[in-house]
């Protein structure tokens, strides 16, 4: 399969340009999303908030987070497309997709490592494998969580109203086991598995059978324009997804009303407003605390006969020693609160 | 008839001897210019302004004071209400003097330029300041002061508030601050009145209830519309709903508050309000959803307003939103097995799996060590 090897390894064992950029734009697309995820998740701590100040802010942090979400979607559906050419041109299956083998490898390995068996050459290209499988399953989660999380009023049009608190939460918590996840394993892959991808691709060459170079190119030829057109769909969607709603408005509309506003004459009186005004005033000083009276002979004014408009007139221009007030001392407003009040017999 | 113009003549001088004997007696004397202000008409100097010089005039009954504007300031003090007034004779730190507030105010008196009440108001609020400087400084700061000075004569300085001869302790009882508020900002009272705040503390006397101040501060009182204000305001409704023994009493959970701090909304306003506080954010605050002084209780209406009041709250934001949108939102307490199966499996699936990859992962790490180990030795 020399056709095939020089897709995957050139000589020196080092990856082709595509493939090497492809990984580039999963590494930074991924510890991107770390960098500017999780500190969404720990706003209260320091450490997030540091974080995310240093990015610009957190409205900076999630115009960035949702860049290398879509930048991490266009590169799976690249990878998905690569994959697809590989197998349905060469016939070539996905090196890194595990098998059971892969998993009796782990589970071998993990047996020798706690001497339930015989140390032996379990392999480690388990460790690439499950690494993998791992990445596609988790993406797969923290896209759909995260696109429900995107588009809200979209994906209720669907969901029920508690898919998007399960989202978050989902979202969150996988993307943190996420990296536990991968910063564990990648310890272990560089410094304790070593795993071989060469040796893999050789596994996978010998396994498989040669197509004839005409097939290839026929396959080719059917394979390009509907790769194509599915390209051109998946990548409408994915602009249509981060551009399709406006989840709210811009700007909340402030709350508008009078602040300044001398105490008009309400439409009724409140008798607890009036009871409450009562102490408040001078009035106290002359008719008594409860309004039944002063020690001068002061009338009572509790259970009042008068009208509100007899009263209003007393108030405003006095009568015998009992002074004016004016609206700036007693507000009409509270005149019909207070006389509410001393209309009613004392409790 | 030479008589009579002698007769006229006597008394005429009688009378104006009477006159300047009464005016030598209290040692003064005065006129009225056409605009009100008094001029002096004597160079003799006036004796200490006490209290009691003062009120023999201002004891009169309807003493007043024509200013050139039209308007007429009533003068007359009721020794009464002055002497039970915080600065009266029944103030523990002894009674302040008329002249302690009206320095200069000996008869008679200085003229104004004053041409209405209000601007006499403003021309006089400052005499506070000497005694209470701090006050009066904080609420130079304040948005009263900021109106003030951009030309708003009718924004509150001190006398509004705590009034002038008659000025009582001005918390106690302590629904006097709320009226007092309320009698510039009549609107807001009345709704603040029927609110869940208003009613327990005007109908129940509340003790714990916010009146005006515990939300917008004393002295210096910021703008509620601005940017700042609202990022902080979190913080001024947490004051209370974040206190356990507080909430305790009323049986609501302190939870409301880290609930809101976790949640989209409020762990974006959070950080707005430390990092970028002058900047508008979009993000929901209490007030958004619960209203500003119109509180109500949440369960006030029933569970089914409950749900309808809450999707018309979304929609103020998202105008988008439907049913399910609302029903999104859980609310400020924890989810239950009962209230919310989804996100409490989610949730509790994790709180699982995370400890047991965390686990698992040691495991195989230090399992990865021995047999490394092992092997060297073996």
């Amino acid at each position: 399969m020399p056709d095939e090897t020089a897709i995957e390894i050139q000589s020196g064992g080092t990856l082709p340009a595509a493939q090497r950029v492809e990984r580039l734009v999963v590494i930074v697309a991924l510890i991107g999303l770390i960098i500017t995820g999780l500190p969404q998740k720990y706003t209260g701590e320091p450490w997030a908030e540091f974080v995310i100040l240093l990015l610009g802010g957190i409205e900076s942090a999630r115009i960035l987070h949702r860049f290398l979400a879509l930048l991490l979607m266009a590169e799976a559906i690249y990878h998905v497309l690569t994959l697809s050419y590989k197998w349905f041109v060469y016939g070539l299956k996905p090196i890194l997709f595990p098998g059971g083998k892969a998993f009796g490898q782990f589970f071998s390995r993990v047996f020798q490592n706690f001497g339930l068996r015989s140390d032996g050459e379990a392999g480690s290209g388990f460790a690439l494998k499950i690494e993998y499988l791992v990445l596609i399953i988790s993406t797969l989660i923290l896209i759909v969580t995260g696109l429900i999380l995107w588009n809200p009023l979209t994906a209720l049009s669907i969901l029920p109203g508690e898919a998007i608190p399960v989202a978050q939460s989902i979202h969150s918590n996988h993307a943190l086991l996420l990296v536990i996840f991968l910063v564990v394993w990648r310890f272990a892959i560089i410094f304790l598995w070593h795993p071989q991808r060469q040796k893999l691709l050789a596994e996978r060459d010998q396994a498989a059978s040669p197509r004839p170079a005409s097939e290839i190119a026929g396959r080719r030829q059917r394979f390009l324009p509907v790769a194509l057109v599915i390209a051109a769909l998946l990548a409408l969607g994915l602009i249509w997804f981060a551009t399709a709603e406006q989840t709210a408005i811009d700007t909340v509309p402030r709350q508008v009303g009078v602040v300044y506003a001398p105490q008009a004459m309400p439409d009724s009186g409140d008798v607890n407003v009036g009871a409450a005004l009562w102490p408040t005033l001078r009035c106290a000083f002359c008719h008594g605390d409860e309004a039944m009276g002063g020690p001068d002979g002061q009338p009572a004014l509790r259970n009042t006969q008068m009208t509100f408009d007899a009263f209003y007139e007393q108030v405003r221009v006095g009568k015998g020693e009992m002074p004016a007030f004016s609206a700036e001392d007693l507000p009409d407003g509270y005149l019909l609160h207070l006389w509410a009040w001393l209309s009613q017999p004392a409790s | 008839m030479r008589n009579h113009r002698a007769s006229l003549l006597l008394l005429g001088i009688g009378l104006l001897s009477l006159f300047l004997g009464f005016a030598v007696s209290v040692g003064v004397t005065f006129a009225q210019d056409e605009t009100g202000s008094e001029v002096e008409t004597e160079a003799e100097q006036p004796p200490e302004a006490s209290n009691t010089y003062c009120l023999l005039c201002h004891t009169k009954p309807d003493q007043v004071w024509h200013l050139s504007g039209g308007e007429s300031l009533s003068v007359t003090i009721d020794p009464e209400v002055l002497a039970r007034s915080v600065h009266g004779e029944s103030s523990s730190e002894g009674a302040l003097a008329c002249a302690d507030c009206h320095p200069g105010f000996r008869y008679p008196h200085p003229p104004t330029t004053a041409r209405t009440i209000r601007e006499f108001q403003l021309e006089r609020y400052a005499s506070c300041r000497t005694c209470h400087e701090e006050q009066y400084t904080r609420a130079q700061d304040s948005v009263h002061g900021e109106f003030l000075r951009a030309g708003r004569v009718e924004a509150a300085v001190c006398v509004d508030c705590h009034g002038g001869h008659d000025i009582q302790t001005p918390d106690v009882p302590r629904q006097r601050i709320s009226l007092t508020c309320g009698r510039c900002h009549g609107a807001i009272f009345e709704e603040y009145r029927t609110s869940v705040h208003g009613a327990a503390l005007l109908d129940e006397d509340n003790p714990d209830v916010p009146t005006c101040i515990d939300c917008h501060g004393v002295h210096d009182i910021q703008n509620p519309t601005s940017t700042l204000f609202r990022v902080r305001s979190p913080e001024v409704c947490a004051t209370c709903h974040a206190n356990d023994e507080l909430m305790g009493k009323y049986d609501i959970s302190t939870h409301v508050f880290d609930s809101y701090l976790t949640d989209f909304h409020g762990s974006t306003v959070a950080l707005f309000e430390q990092q970028a506080p002058d900047v508008v954010t979009n993000k929901a605050v209490c007030f958004d959803c619960h209203g500003v002084h119109n509180i109500q209780a949440v369960d006030s209406g029933g569970d089914t307003a409950i749900r309808e009041n809450l999707l018309t709250t979304c929609q103020q934001c998202h105008p988008g939103a439907t049913a399910d949108f609302s029903n999104a939102w859980i609310g400020h307490y924890p989810a239950t097995l009962d209230s919310h199966p989804g996100l409490f499996l989610a949730n509790r699936l994790y709180q699982i799996l995370i400890p047991v990859v965390i686990g698992i992962l040691a495991l195989l790490i230090v399992s990865e060590i021995i047999r490394r180990a092992r092997r060297q030795s073996g």
